[in-house]
């Protein structure tokens, strides 16, 4: 049987349902008798949605200014039988 | 808007699709190429890898995505670059000492919880993030990261990458990445949680 600490380790591959059929049954098993792992999953799962919720820091600006702007001199360049050698 | 539109207007070196592409692709680059060559030359790769962008793009095919046809040229240059300086990329090792998921001590010795995950007062998401202390707690969490679990963790779980997508950009084995993500996950789990306790 798996214990709590299995649990934990298995916690992500169980979300992302990325576990083979018998491994997810035995985590289900666990699940089903034990009210701290199903604590434990409930909030991992709130984690993950949580990062994939979190605003990303507003870009820099001026980096990307920059950045376009050495992007449509390099274009410039660039001749037309360079293309296959890069 | 389609992505062969959009690959189009690069070809033709439409200013605006360059500001959208550079906008929407930038900090993920920076995320590869600082998990592969660090922090201190990742800018310098990134501006080097979006000139190869543009000089391979005639010959792009459209066989994965935009984004991760671009991300596996960050990974190359990366990769180059520490070449050329007689490094080699490591991802780490999976088996390596760092506990794969929550701390050692919270569980007894036959596995049970010893120290069980406390119950937190706020449960959904969105009230999570209503919290800007709880904002700047995780990122904070996520800064601390090391590196290469930074980028897989903003690469699946903020970009929505696959795994499979995200190893083949990295060059790593997906139970090596799957462990690494495992890790991410849990630190930032551990920094909500002591957020709640408090
Ligand atoms: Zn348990």
């Amino acid at each position: 049987m798996l214990s709590c600490k299995d649990i934990s380790h298995l916690a992500s591959d169980h979300i992302d349902d990325n576990l083979s059929l018998l491994m997810k049954i035995k985590v289900k098993f666990h699940l089903f008798i034990c009210h701290k792992c199903r604590d434990f999953i409930k909030q991992f799962r709130t984690t993950v949605k949580v990062i994939h919720q979190i605003n990303p820091l507003p870009a820099d600006q001026e980096a990307i200014d920059l950045q376009v702007q050495n992007l449509i001199k390099a274009k410039q360049h660039i001749k037309p039988d360079d293309v296959d050698r890069s | 808007m389609p992505e062969q539109i959009l690959i189009k207007r690069l070809l033709n070196g439409d200013e605006n699709a360059y500001r959208d592409v550079v906008t929407d692709y930038h900090s993920s680059m920076l995320y590869v190429a600082r998990a592969i060559v660090g922090t201190a030359i990742a800018d310098e790769v990134v501006q080097e890898a979006w000139v190869s962008v543009i000089k391979a793009l005639p010959k792009f095919e459209g066989r994965s995505s935009l984004k991760t046809w671009i991300l596996r040229i960050v990974s190359n240059n990366a990769k180059s670059r520490l070449r050329k300086e007689s490094r080699h990329f490591s991802a780490g090792d999976a088996a390596d000492l760092e506990i794969i998921g929550m701390p050692q001590e919270r569980f007894s010795d036959n596995g049970h919880w010893a120290v069980p995950p406390s119950r937190w007062n706020i449960e959904s998401p969105d009230e999570l993030l209503t919290s800007d202390e709880l904002q700047s707690c995780i990122r904070q969490a996520i800064d601390k990261l090391p590196a290469i679990q930074q980028t897989i963790l903003s690469l699946r779980d903020m970009d929505d990458m696959s795994m499979e997508e995200i190893c083949k950009i990295l060059e790593i084995s997906e139970s090596n990445s799957r462990v690494l993500l495992h890790r991410a996950r849990t630190k930032v789990f551990l920094a909500i949680e002591k957020f709640q306790g408090n």
